[in-house]
């Protein structure tokens, strides 16, 4: 028998992170390193579900409704994808700002469909264009700033 | 080589490139070249001739003398063939990178951009922009071929038209975009238009407007090419315009004058195609594919290529690809034979 988490998690997105999701594909763009991301499998309605603002613990029952799969089976798929997603800095743990917003994405259906592990696929091909063209460094405190290794740059 | 000088800015951000523009067309006249993109029209004053000739080209397929409101006026000079010296850095330093340090402003409607030695500087409020190079001689070839992409980026942006990155070629009854990284196919595959009965809009940025209906807006009429691609077309070779050139510069060729006629100044936009090449075939083919496979092609390099980049591009391209069909364009061996994949694509597609 497993158990339970001891806390419920929430998660904020990064706010130098844009992200897209169309046909239940999602792309997710940083830019302040240049890297972008697909969203494979399940990871979509995680992520969708993530950014509305719903916890780890609404995230499973929620995938319970969608896909053919038990709690103990999403938790050990969901718990990795999470932990990548914050290694990427993609998200980071957090308060609940408020209840989650309504998600979009795969709904509770009369027939569950076949789970597909989530997983981030990952493209730094746009790192050249970054180290070229430096101006696009930014962060919480606005639009342009002087990063401190300039010199290295020059 | 001159670079712009640091200065305090009393009086306003535009207070010394106004005065220097004028001291500049004072000493070499003002020779102007009227455009319209998007219906938009822009005016651009060059101080002398020495930058109309290095610049003006790529404009030369959008020039226009039916007035408009609005317009945006552009002024252009260089301190190399008017003797009127460096204009004052605006903003603050952004690091830098191996063609010089970068800087930017932004503050009240003003927005300034100075990299690769040039300076970029747009009043949006009051629609006058200011654009200067030291030397034309010395304008990089992404200058040259793509000139004034900082101030039309701001300038068509607040009017709805996003520069994305991506080639077109269509007709006046619709066309397709063509989006990918650099080195995905995107100049061969528009350049390889040029003779096809296609018309030419752009290989590497031009302006995309979601509403009222996906449209392509021309920019440039130019193209770029690497050295060793130059062998595809053989045709093109006498039209270099660089033939000397940096290591790391492509060539360029200017579709106005390669292939007269040909370039267009935009077309309702018929469907995205994503080139890949495969050269399995001498055919090129075209094979549906997701909106977000053709966001990704499109949007990162859009988004990371635009100063600054614009918090709802990603939504706008996202919109777009979300109103036309998608495609993998699979280049086969032969280029000459892309159009007419092309061509059918557009026969079939409303």
């Amino acid at each position: 028998m497993r158990s339970r988490r001891a806390t419920i998690q929430h998660y904020v997105t990064n706010p130098q992170v844009i992200h897209e999701t169309i046909d239940g594909e999602t792309i997710i763009i940083d830019l302040a390193t240049g890297t972008y991301f697909s969203l494979q499998g399940a990871a979509p309605a995680i992520w969708n579900a993530l950014v509305a603002g719903e916890s780890d613990e609404q995230l499973v029952a929620r995938l319970q409704s969608v896909y053919a799969a038990d709690a103990a089976e999403l938790q050990d798929a969901i718990s990795p994808f999470l932990e990548e997603l914050v290694r990427s800095q993609l998200m980071a743990p957090g308060e609940a700002a408020g209840p989650a917003a309504p998600v979009p994405g795969p709904t509770e259906t009369a027939e569950r469909v076949a789970f597909v592990a989530p997983k981030l696929e990952r493209y730094e091909d746009m790192q050249d264009i970054i180290l070229l063209d430096p101006v696009h460094k930014v962060d919480s405190q606005g639009w342009p700033h002087a990063a401190p290794a300039a010199a290295e740059l020059t | 080589m001159i670079s712009p000088r640091s200065a305090s800015l009393p009086g306003g951000p535009t207070t010394g490139v106004e005065e220097l523009f004028d001291a500049a067309a004072a000493a070499e006249g003002i020779a102007e070249q009227r455009i319209m993109i998007g219906g938009l029209p822009i005016r651009l004053r060059f101080a002398g001739e020495a930058m109309r000739r290095r610049i003006g080209g790529s404009f030369s397929h959008l020039v226009s003398e039916e007035p408009g409101e609005g317009e945006l006026i552009v002024d252009v000079w260089d301190s190399a063939s008017t003797g009127v010296g460096a204009p004052p850095l605006l903003g603050a330093p952004v690091e830098g990178d191996g063609t010089g340090p970068i800087y930017y402003y932004e503050q009240d409607g003003v927005r300034a951009l100075s990299r690769w030695s040039t300076l970029s500087v747009l009043d949006g409020g009051s629609g006058h922009a200011w654009f200067w190079t030291p030397d034309p001689a010395e304008l990089l070839s992404w200058d040259w071929a793509s000139p004034l992409r900082a101030i039309l980026h701001w300038w068509l942006g607040r009017h709805g038209i996003l520069q994305v990155h991506g080639g077109a070629v269509g007709g006046p009854d619709g066309g397709v975009l063509v989006v990918g990284r650099g080195g995905s196919g995107k100049s061969t595959t528009t350049l390889a238009c040029l003779s096809s009965g296609l018309r030419y809009a752009g290989d590497d940025f031009v302006g995309i407007q979601v509403e009222p209906e996906p449209w392509v807006h021309s920019l440039y009429s130019s193209g770029k090419l690497e050295p060793h691609h130059l062998e595809r077309f053989p045709s093109l070779i006498s039209a270099v315009a660089n033939p000397v050139r940096r290591k790391e510069e492509k060539a360029i060729v200017f579709a106005a004058e390669a292939a007269p006629g040909v370039p267009i100044t935009g077309f309702p936009l018929r469907a995205v195609l994503v080139p890949k090449v495969v050269a399995a075939e001498p055919q090129s083919r075209v094979v549906p594919t997701s909106p977000v496979a053709a966001l990704a092609a499109l949007a990162p390099s859009t988004i990371f290529q635009l100063h600054p980049p614009q918090t709802d591009a990603l939504a706008r391209m996202s919109a777009l690809v979300r109103q036309v069909p998608c495609f993998s364009l699979e280049l086969g061996s032969d280029v000459t034979r892309i159009p007419e994949t092309i061509l059918a694509l557009l026969e079939v597609q409303p």
